[in-house]
């Protein structure tokens, strides 16, 4: 993506926006599965993100890079999202948890050796983690994605390697 | 002078660790699909989104201009006693309200044929 593009983007030029918007798309959409293992709410969140984006496209600073934009923006939706489910315990919830089993059946080998991995973790210790050591932000940066202090982003990706360590000592 | 062995570092253990993430992560990455919409799918959305935007914020200055209009008359007749100029400003203010009703009864009207197509 070149600046000029990202340029015209950003004061809202239909065409520029989309070609970002479609650059972005997958990488999104593939963060978004690592968070909720839900093909279905993942695409939706992915549209979430790019609908926020135009909406919000006046308040990004060139300052940091288009996607990390995205990823503050998608991890925020999540959140909400979290906050919605946790407040209406709904059929949906059961239905979208049953779905998400029958996912897993059909899935690569790599994504479910990933959600071997992970899954002792909560989304406040995940989410840190793999935009600390996977996609390399630095603890300052992922502490302005999530709004958090620096410092509680380093202890919840010390804890989170800690928790991982300690599963795999328990699985030998 | 003895070189530090790097095993004897606090943080040592999280190098294995952190590269299993990396790779497995990575890996999974390389195999997942993403079925991408096409050019004109995200052209058509930040169209969309761009017009409903507009729209929003001629809605959002309307109300703020008939807010102040029921405000201004307010003021002119108690300031004036001009009831007569009260009227006019609040048959004026009752057609902008008016029209505020009509755009969003044809916005949703034009949302629900789009949607049912």
């Amino acid at each position: 993506m070149d600046s000029q593009t990202l340029k015209l983007a950003t004061r809202g030029d239909p065409r520029a926006l989309a070609m970002v918007l479609e650059e972005n798309y997958s990488f999104i959409y593939k963060y978004l599965l690592k968070i909720t293992w839900n093909e279905q709410t993942a695409m939706d969140l992915t549209q979430d993100t790019m609908v926020k984006a135009i909406q919000k496209i006046h308040l990004y600073k060139e300052k940091s890079k288009f996607s990390s934009w995205l990823i503050t923006i998608a991890t925020n939706l999540f959140f909400d999202l979290k906050r919605k489910e946790k407040t209406a315990n709904t059929y949906w919830e059961k239905e979208r948890a049953a779905s998400s089993d029958n996912w897993f059946v059909n899935q690569q080998e790599e994504l479910l050796d990933l959600y071997e991995l992970l899954k002792i973790l909560k989304e406040e210790q995940k989410i840190p983690l793999l935009l600390k050591h996977y996609y390399g932000y630095s603890y300052g940066e992922i502490g302005e994605m999530l709004q958090i202090k620096e410092g509680t982003v380093k202890s919840r990706v010390h804890y989170a390697l800690q928790m991982i360590r300690e599963e795999q000592i328990d699985e030998k | 002078m003895k070189n530090k062995d790097p095993r004897d570092s606090k943080e040592y253990w999280k190098k294995p660790i952190v590269e299993k993430i990396q790779n497995t992560t990575f890996q999974a990455d390389q195999k997942q699909s993403v079925d991408v919409p096409e050019r004109e799918w995200f052209e058509d959305l930040v169209r969309r989104e761009q017009k409903k935007h507009r729209q929003q914020l001629w809605k959002d200055l309307m109300l703020l201009w008939a807010i102040a209009l029921i405000i201004f008359t307010g003021l002119t007749v108690s300031v004036f006693l001009l009831p007569v100029f009260f009227i006019l400003v609040q048959v004026a203010v009752l057609f902008v309200f008016c029209f505020l009703y009509c755009q969003e009864k044809k916005r949703v009207t034009e949302h629900e044929q789009y949607t049912t197509t």
